[in-house]
């Protein structure tokens, strides 16, 4: 990759040099993360709702729907007080009951996904703070598809949260290369 | 925020300079290509699924309900799970590079030199786009490279459909441009080498040949699981519509049948397990469980199962091994720390069990099954008033007729309160259906109570013949109730005179009798004895030899009947000697030591109740019959 590539990519974003442009930026972009998330996570869990009582029909036991729950629905260790995980946990899942619950989950890792692959060709401080968001973000609520324990959330969070903003740092260079010159081609091949 | 991109850097017809360019895949073809291959891929799998669910439909708006359901489900998650990994792919890989030297494909791929293409070929998938619901037509741009020994052919492909048209077509142009030299006209267009003419036509054969077999490999495996998959899961359908019916042997039937289509589905063998024990196998049961914990070593459900098996048979330390692991691999789950709590309250931690069911019942209130096993427990300390007010006046504990658990308990209570006319009338009714150790307990303390010495030592026979159902023992050797019967005769006929005193003053350790010996063999070489033979202390009885069963294994409580039934048949020896047996258990439980004590003061064994009753006091300061031991020392003295 030529120098001209690499040199203009750190210099073509307006916040170079302007720390509150880069913050806003960041900011921008950590924001729209949380959305990305939020939004696909409420629309899946409505319609994996909507698909997990097609296919309990008829059944004997119907699907929970958003319903008040009289009890914890996050059961504890015997012997134990729940956590202020468990309760976060506890909080999620009255949220998302049932199915709702998965569907969510399926939801927040599209719109985790789509974060990341929004940035790829935005300035350092965004795709930074995008990475650690949507990292952690992204790791916790696939582990808490495996399991409702904190060690695990937590873990799978922090190794989200360094892994994906690592993986941009690292691969910011390579995105350098812009895109083939349509503009040259033949106007006859292009009939 | 979105960075422009340079211009180029050098026009390509100068071939200077020129580049790295690349070609990225479209986010929004990735898109399109996702959800029409979701289509194809949920369509293909509803189809089994389709079949698998009929048994449980019980109509047809049900079932296409259902099917809907499960087609959006599968939907769903292909189209979530492949956009994901295409997206990872892409972020992962990069776009094809193309500059002035070669063409690299992916970003850790070796560069091909423009010189080593010697031919490039553009292919239609018709029936790709048409499957897929690509509705600008798939293409495949086929790459022949020189092989770097020189030999061969390699071949490179670049399907379309991830890449915008404007952009795949860009690709053709340009490799037409540095590998050939020429623009091509449009994208369809073959270009190669004249030169390499008959390696290309070999080559291409060659490809034709393999792609044929690699399709119809594909398919037929394909074609194999999905089938093989369907016949499973129906067989299991049938299996489980059977055992809503409660026609065990049909869903014995079903359940085989799907385990022997697939045996790696270790659902099958769990509910097979489960329609074993319920229709009295429980050898087939521990086989079945085994079988689903080799396929599926962590699956809690038949580790639990496995484990009621082994608590009735009264193997507790494998018991306990299986329930800490349920515990340690399900901790949220429920049935896993009820199981704990039996086995905690069968080896004798009574307090620990009630903990557990307490915090249980805390956490989730409509629990019947918990609050019946902490009025067990309370029960089994003699803590007859807590056990009442779960039983008789909590809400959440209504009288349910067809469950045996509850009924069971009550009659219990029943027994522990003096009421022999309520707790005869549920034990009979029990006593009709599934026939456990426990239910044959109950049954001998009811026969005892009422003073058929006769029928409690035969449900005793019973009980402890059940218990040892299916444990591996020797044809010839002895079960632990007769080898205690041969022993004890063999310890009387040696001290026709000793007093009951002198013998538990002896203790355990004075004993000759130890957990390997074999009773003395009866004319046909079998075990047996009865219980006059016992009274009448025979002369000339051979001292016990060898045998195989493990008396640590078994259940006290019998042993404590037995002494009973030896006081109250005034047989004092028999009736210490046993007491003594029942407190061989390897697992020190405060009401045994404290019934014991009790039955031992009340039959004039004041020094050893003593002691027993300060161990039981030791071990568990709360509980009522050490109490009430510790009373009536007192009061004696």
């Amino acid at each position: 990759m030529s120098d001209v590539h690499e040199k203009s990519h750190r210099l073509i974003c307006e916040c170079h040099g302007n720390p509150a442009l880069k913050f806003k930026h960041a900011s921008t972009g950590v924001l729209r993360t949380i959305i990305a998330f939020l939004i696909p996570g409420f629309l899946f869990a409505v319609v994996y709702g909507v698909v997990d009582w097609f296919q309990k029909f008829n059944s004997i036991q119907p699907p929970p729907l958003w319903l008040p729950f009289a009890a914890p629905y996050q059961q504890i260790t015997a012997g134990e007080q729940m956590s202020d995980f468990d309760k976060f946990v506890d909080m999620y899942n009255f949220i998302f009951p049932g199915a709702c619950r998965f569907g969510s989950g399926i939801g927040m890792v599209v719109g985790g996904f789509w974060s990341v692959a929004k940035v790829r060709k935005n300035c350092l401080p965004e795709k930074l703070a995008v990475g650690v968001v949507a990292g952690g973000l992204l790791g916790s609520r696939m582990m808490l598809m495996a399991t409702s324990q904190a060690e695990p959330f937590l873990v799978a969070f922090i190794a989200g949260a360094i892994f994906l903003p690592s993986y941009l740092l690292l691969s910011n260079k390579l995105y350098a290369a812009p895109e083939l010159p349509a503009a040259d081609i033949d106007p006859r091949f292009r009939e | 925020m979105t960075t422009s991109e340079l211009p180029p850097t050098a026009s390509p017809d100068s071939n200077v300079n020129w580049g790295p360019y690349e070609i990225r895949p479209s986010p929004r073809k990735i898109l399109w290509l996702t959800l029409g291959s979701s289509v194809a891929v949920a369509t293909a799998l509803v189809i089994p699924d389709a079949f698998s669910i009929l048994p449980g439909a019980i109509n047809i708006l049900t079932w296409a309900m259902r099917v809907i359901g499960l087609w959006c489900s599968a939907y769903i998650l292909w189209a979530a799970g492949f956009l994901a990994i295409l997206h990872m792919t892409r972020i992962v890989t990069g776009g094809i590079q193309l500059d002035t030297e070669g063409v690299k494909l992916w970003r850790f791929g070796k560069k091909i030199v423009w010189k080593e293409i010697v031919a490039t070929t553009i292919s239609e998938r018709k029936n790709f786009s048409r499957m897929l619901l690509i509705s600008s037509g798939a293409l495949e741009l086929t790459l022949h490279v020189k092989k770097p020994n020189g030999k061969g052919l390699a071949v490179k492909k670049v399907p379309s459909f991830q890449y915008a048209p404007e952009d795949f077509a860009s690709l053709v142009y340009y490799v037409g441009k540095f590998a050939f030299g020429i623009t091509p006209s449009a994208v369809g267009v073959y270009m190669f080498k004249s030169a390499d003419a008959d390696t290309l036509l070999k080559a291409s054969q060659e490809g034709r040949l393999k792609r044929l077999v690699l399709s119809s490999v594909i398919t037929c495996s394909l074609l194999l699981y999905l089938a093989r998959n369907a016949g499973t899961n129906y067989t299991f359908n049938m299996g489980n519509v059977y055992v809503r019916q409660g026609n065990y042997p049909k869903a014995i039937e079903s359940y085989t049948m799907s385990t022997a289509i697939n045996p790696f589905f270790p659902p099958a063998w769990d509910r097979l397990a489960r329609c074993d024990l319920r229709a009295g196998d429980p050898d087939s049961a521990v086989e079945h469980w085994k079988r689903a914990l080799q396929v599926k070593p962590d699956f809690v459900e038949s580790k639990l199962g496995l484990s009621v098996i082994y608590m009735r048979r009264w193997q507790l330390v494998e018991a306990e091994k299986l329930i800490r692991q349920a515990v340690r691999l399900a901790p949220k789950d429920e049935a896993s720390f009820i199981n704990l709590a039996q086995i905690d309250s069968l080896m004798g931690k009574h307090q620990q069990a009630l903990k557990i069911l307490e915090q249980i019942i805390l956490q989730n209130r409509g629990k019947e099954q918990a609050r019946c096993l902490l009025a067990q427990c309370y029960l089994q300390v003699g803590d007859i008033s807590n056990a009442s007010k779960i039983l008789l006046v909590d809400k959440h504990v209504p009288e349910r007729i067809g469950a045996p658990f509850y009924s069971m308990v009550r009659a219990e209570l029943a027994l522990a309160n003096g009421d022999l006319k309520t707790a005869a009338e549920r034990l009979q009714k029990l006593y009709k259906g599934d026939k456990n150790v426990d239910l044959l307990l109950d049954m001998a303390k009811l026969k005892f109570a009422q003073g058929d010495m006769a029928a409690c030592e035969s449900l005793l026979r019973e009980a402890e013949k059940k218990q040892l159902n299916g444990r591996n023992i020797d044809s010839d050797a002895a079960s632990p109730f007769e080898f205690l019967s041969g022993v004890f005769r063999h310890e009387k006929t040696k001290n026709p005179t000793e007093t009951p005193d002198t013998v538990a003053a002896s203790g355990t350790e004075n004993t000759p009798v130890s957990t390997t010996e074999r009773p003395p063999p009866t004319a046909n070489g079998t075990a047996t004895t009865t219980n006059s033979s016992l009274a009448s202390g025979q002369s000339n009885v051979p001292a016990p030899t060898k045998m195989k069963p493990d008396v640590t294994s078994y259940n006290p409580w019998i042993s404590f009947y037995r002494a009973k039934i030896g006081f109250k048949r005034a047989d004092k020896f028999e009736g210490t000697w046993m007491v003594e047996q029942a407190l061989k258990s390897p697992f020190p439980d405060s009401s045994l030591m404290a019934n014991c004590a009790i039955l031992l003061l009340e039959n004039g064994s004041t020094e050893r109740a003593r002691e027993l009753t300060n161990q039981a006091l030791k071990l568990d300061p709360e509980n009522f019959f050490a109490k009430d031991a510790f009373k009536k020392l007192g009061q004696q003295r």
